[in-house]
């Protein structure tokens, strides 16, 4: 019953309007005093929350993506991947996927990952006469690679959480971004082969592709750099985070690219998303400290594994309602919310928990295509200029293709296991 | 007084299964049992509610009544805590037994420093001994380590590392399995359980065994609560606190030999000679030099206190 | 009001440029330890130490620019109204909450000072140079919501560009 009632406040609140950092900090904060506890809780979550190494990586690669952002290093690798594969049918599609994945290994956040390479892929798509919403749907769902593939911002908050390594968080969301952009390649191709209205482009000549190549592969070797960086253990995820953004800044000075304005706008821009995160990440915090002071994580997952012996069903449930939480609730604030509720009954299950971040990061994914509350939706509805209307119709067939992932990952988990733990 | 009926709330950063968190559990069920349910004891485990190095901060304050912290966070506050990381301090387990005997040289001063931060120690839980990991080459004598970069937990291990030529690197428990993996460091230092707990041996195929140093866990309750608390309870409270503590350091040993016996399963175990031992007592000796420089007079006085109770 | 903006501006640049800081930091000490195999003792810590400071400085200018994140999914339907009395809720939450948090956070700060507190890490830093930023942040923030609620019943609020709030540029949102 009280579980009810905070769910009812929060879902108010946050309805409203107000700030999701305050949301759920106010709401511990309210949950304590009404229970009488000490409030000197409330300022010592909050230095707690930030007393993390780990989370230096936050901005660090928010920092790197954004240099290279300002730096119009999206616009190189759009150009430089459609030099190779855009005369395939579907080949901007294919394009575009293949650009939100190479993108991918140098941000850690979706929303970055769809507006960079929306920005360019979007006009050339609809000029060629791609249909809109699929366009639309594409790049939403194409961008939430982002979060996938290493580095990944909610992997990095999922592993402070729960202590779990983020090296191997992010060698274990390898497999499945990629059999994702695979499957994103693929339904383009045929949509194209069999739809109509999909020009080809024609193929770009061996110059052509060579001085595009070249001015992308900057950002390739970059992303390659932090990829195997952490793979062969030279540096830890922070490290790979702070080497990445002084390399970047290298990148695009050596470029002649780099202007004090785009570098102001870049580290203003880190600053505001950062601060943002991580607020949300200490309110988080304290409204998980009550939670857990009015037991209600350990009540609901003893409730769940005294009810529900069978591993698949308790994937499926769980899969369920992130899906339906997803619909309304901020993809950030789902994982604080929901990973300590759901974080114990991971061992009872046998369920490994570095695959369960996996299968985590899958549905928020889903959570940030689905409407009617969905960063992604937004954020290509602004880059698009685009009705809100058309975004939405044109991500389901997106949101079912994550859903099979899932249902994949479930069945064959090395998909996400075998590079850090089997190779 | 009037004995009033109390509930006292206990973070842990363990989990249930782990042997601390069973040690937490004989201690509730006796309180809870010779109290009639008039004290209630509930236990947070798994780090629920605070990571280890916020819970002395937490019970101090009485954001929570007790708590469970490794010795080594109070380092900060009372640097003369680390002579457990001072180390080959403590070579047998019947030194250490002497040495966190309640009110005993070394224990005593400790718990009275503590004490001065608003909170009181009810009972010492020895979590193990930590033991240097390596791969290939078995680290048999202070040269072995020199310009390795070795993991340490802590400042005092560091400057071990340092004195025997090495290059310290600190890693957090959960990221030290990868780090090994992938050669971040080559050698480093941890809990004989952790070799068995995270299958270190998987990536760290040499395991020497000596009592490096000795990993002590406190448990604390809020000096305000403790002194709110009728006679009763408080005599109940101490009673099951003095069984916690014996069924620990009664099981400890058996714990570690069980946990030597399987690593000796999967990966190379290496203990040292007598020779070897005073090699690397030799070594350490600037390490003494630094903790002394350090802790002042109370440092002194425990450093004197624990050389006594060796063999 | 006009010098709490100037103040809240000139820490949000500050914090921005800690952030790059400790970028340059953590690589520095990547470098060392492969080229001279001598890692600082420093770089790991004091970043911790600025990630703590620049997040809570720079709270105030991220409310003052509206860039909090939040669902505007009914706001953005809302008459004026409407909107000014969600607002008003958002920041009298904000403003409560960060005077619980200075009032507590001073006793704490007091506290380690009294009991000469430090971190059990390597460079045993005394516990009140971080703590005290929380107080300070709050602080900051408490007063900037209290201005921008003055500033929404006053009518001298700035335009703001509602749509936007809730989902930023597409700059790096999770
Ligand atoms: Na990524
Ligand atoms: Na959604």
């Amino acid at each position: 019953m009280t579980a009810v009632a905070i769910l009812a406040a929060l879902l108010a609140l946050l309805a409203l309007g107000v700030p999701i950092a305050f949301t759920l900090g106010m709401l511990g904060l309210s949950l304590l005093y009404l229970a009488d506890f000490n409030l000197v809780m409330v300022p010592q979550a909050l230095y707690s929350s930030m007393d993390s190494f780990i989370l230096v990586a936050v901005p660090l690669f928010l920092l790197m993506s954004n240099v290279l952002l300002k730096c119009g290093v999206g616009r190189d690798l759009f150009a430089a991947v459609q030099s190779w594969v855009g005369h395939w049918p579907g080949g901007l599609g294919v394009a575009t996927i293949l650009s939100c994945a190479i993108f991918s290994a140098i941000s850690g956040s979706s929303v970055a990952t769809a507006a960079t390479i929306g920005t360019v892929a979007i006009p050339e798509m609809i000029e060629r006469g791609y249909n809109r919403r699929f366009v639309y749907g594409l790049l939403a769902a194409g961008g939430t690679l982002g979060i996938l593939i290493p580095p990944s911002i909610p992997l990095i908050i999922y592993g402070v959480i729960t202590e779990e390594s983020i090296g191997d968080l992010f060698l274990a969301g390898v497999g499945p971004g990629l059999a994702l952009a695979g499957i994103f390649i693929v339904y383009s191709m045929l949509l194209a082969r069999f739809g109509r209205g999909f020009t080809r482009v024609p193929r770009a000549s061996a110059t052509e592709r060579g001085v595009a190549t070249l001015r992308a592969l900057p950002s390739v070797a970059l992303a390659a750099f932090i990829l195997l960086g952490i793979y062969l253990g030279i540096f830890t995820p922070t490290e790979a985070a702070g080497a990445g953004f002084a390399l970047s800044l290298v990148i695009v000075a050596a470029m002649g690219r780099l202007t004090w304005a785009r570098l102001r706008q870049a580290v203003t821009e880190s600053m505001n998303t950062t601060v943002s995160i991580l607020l949300i990440l200490a309110g988080a915090k304290l409204f998980g400290k009550a939670i857990t002071l009015y037991r209600i994580p350990q009540d609901i997952s003893t409730f769940l594994t005294t009810n529900i012996s069978e591993p698949a069903l308790f994937v499926a449930v769980v899969a369920g309602v992130l899906l339906v939480m997803g619909l309304f609730l901020e993809s950030l604030s789902m994982l604080l919310v929901m990973v300590p509720v759901l974080y114990p009954a991971l061992m009872p299950m046998g369920l490994d928990p570095v695959w369960f971040g996996i299968f985590f990061v899958v549905l928020i994914e889903c959570a940030l295509i689905t409407p009617p509350v969905g960063l992604n939706l937004f954020v290509i509805q602004a880059v698009a200029r685009a009705r809100i209307t058309d975004v939405a119709a044109g991500v389901w067939p997106f949101v079912l293709f994550m859903l099979g992932i899932a249902a994949v990952l479930y069945l064959v988990p090395d998909l996400a296991l075998y590079l850090p733990f089997r190779l | 007084d009037q004995a009033r009926a109390e509930t006292l709330r206990i973070t842990l950063q363990l989990p249930m299964k782990h042997h601390l968190g069973q040690n937490m559990r004989v201690f509730k069920d006796l309180v809870e049992e010779k109290s009639g349910g008039d004290l209630t004891v509930e236990i947070y485990d798994s780090a629920q509610l605070y990571k280890d190095k916020e819970v002395p901060q937490a019970v101090s304050s009485g954001a929570i009544e007790m708590g469970v912290a490794s010795l080594t966070r109070f380092a900060g506050t009372i640097p003369a805590v680390d002579l457990f990381y001072v180390p080959f301090t403590f070579p047998t387990y019947d030194s250490l037994f002497k040495a966190t005997a309640k009110d005993g040289p070394v224990r005593g001063p400790i718990d009275a420093a503590i004490l001065e931060t608003g909170a009181r120690v009810l009972w010492w839980q020895a979590y193990g001994s930590a033991v240097m990991l390596s791969k290939d080459t078995p680290l048999r004598t202070p040269a072995d380590m020199q310009d390795l970069k070795v993991r340490v937990f802590g400042k005092t291990l560091g400057d071990f590392v340092e004195a025997v030529g090495g290059v310290p690197t600190l890693i957090s428990g959960s990221e030290q399995y990868m780090a090994y993996q992938r050669g971040t460091v080559d050698a480093g230092l941890t809990g004989i359980t952790a070799v068995t707990g995270r299958k270190l041996w998987e990536v760290m195929d040499t395991v020497t065994v000596a009592n490096v140093a000795a990993i002590e866990f406190v448990v604390l309750i809020n000096e305000d609560v403790w002194q709110g608390l009728s006679d009763e309870h408080r005599a109940i409270i101490t009673e099951s606190a003095a069984a916690a503590e014996t069924w620990i350091n009664e099981r400890i040993q058996v714990i570690e030999a069980e946990a030597i016996k399987e690593t000796r399963e999967h990966a190379n175990v290496v203990e040292l000679t007598d020779a070897d031992l005073a090699a690397w007592d030799g070594a350490v000796e600037p390490v003494r030099d630094s903790y002394l420089a350090a802790t002042g007079d109370l440092g002194r006085q425990l450093l004197d206190a624990a050389r006594d109770l060796r063999p | 009001m006009r010098a709490l903006d100037q103040t809240s501006h000139v820490l949000g640049q500050l914090a921005a440029w800690l952030f790059v800081a400790i970028g340059l930091m953590v690589s520095y000490d990547v470098f060392l330890r492969y080229v001279f195999n001598a890692p600082t003792k420093w770089a790991l810590e004091i970043s911790e130490f600025l990630l703590l400071w620049a997040t809570y400085l720079a709270a105030a200018s991220v409310l003052r620019q509206r860039q909090n994140i939040r669902i505007t999914l009914l706001y953005d339907k809302l008459g004026a109204t409407g909107r000014r009395l969600c607002d008003s809720l958002a920041l009298v939450i904000i403003a409560v909450f960060s005077g619980v948090v200075v009032a507590h956070g001073i006793d704490i700060v007091g506290d380690s000072i009294a009991q000469g507190r430090r971190t059990s890490t390597m460079l045993q830093v005394p516990k009140w140079m971080t703590e005290v930023a929380i107080p300070v942040g709050f602080g900051l923030l408490l007063a900037q919501a209290l201005v921008e609620l003055g500033r929404l019943w006053t009518g001298t609020a700035r335009d703001r560009d509602g749509a936007g709030d809730g989902h930023g540029r597409g700059e790096g949102r999770s």
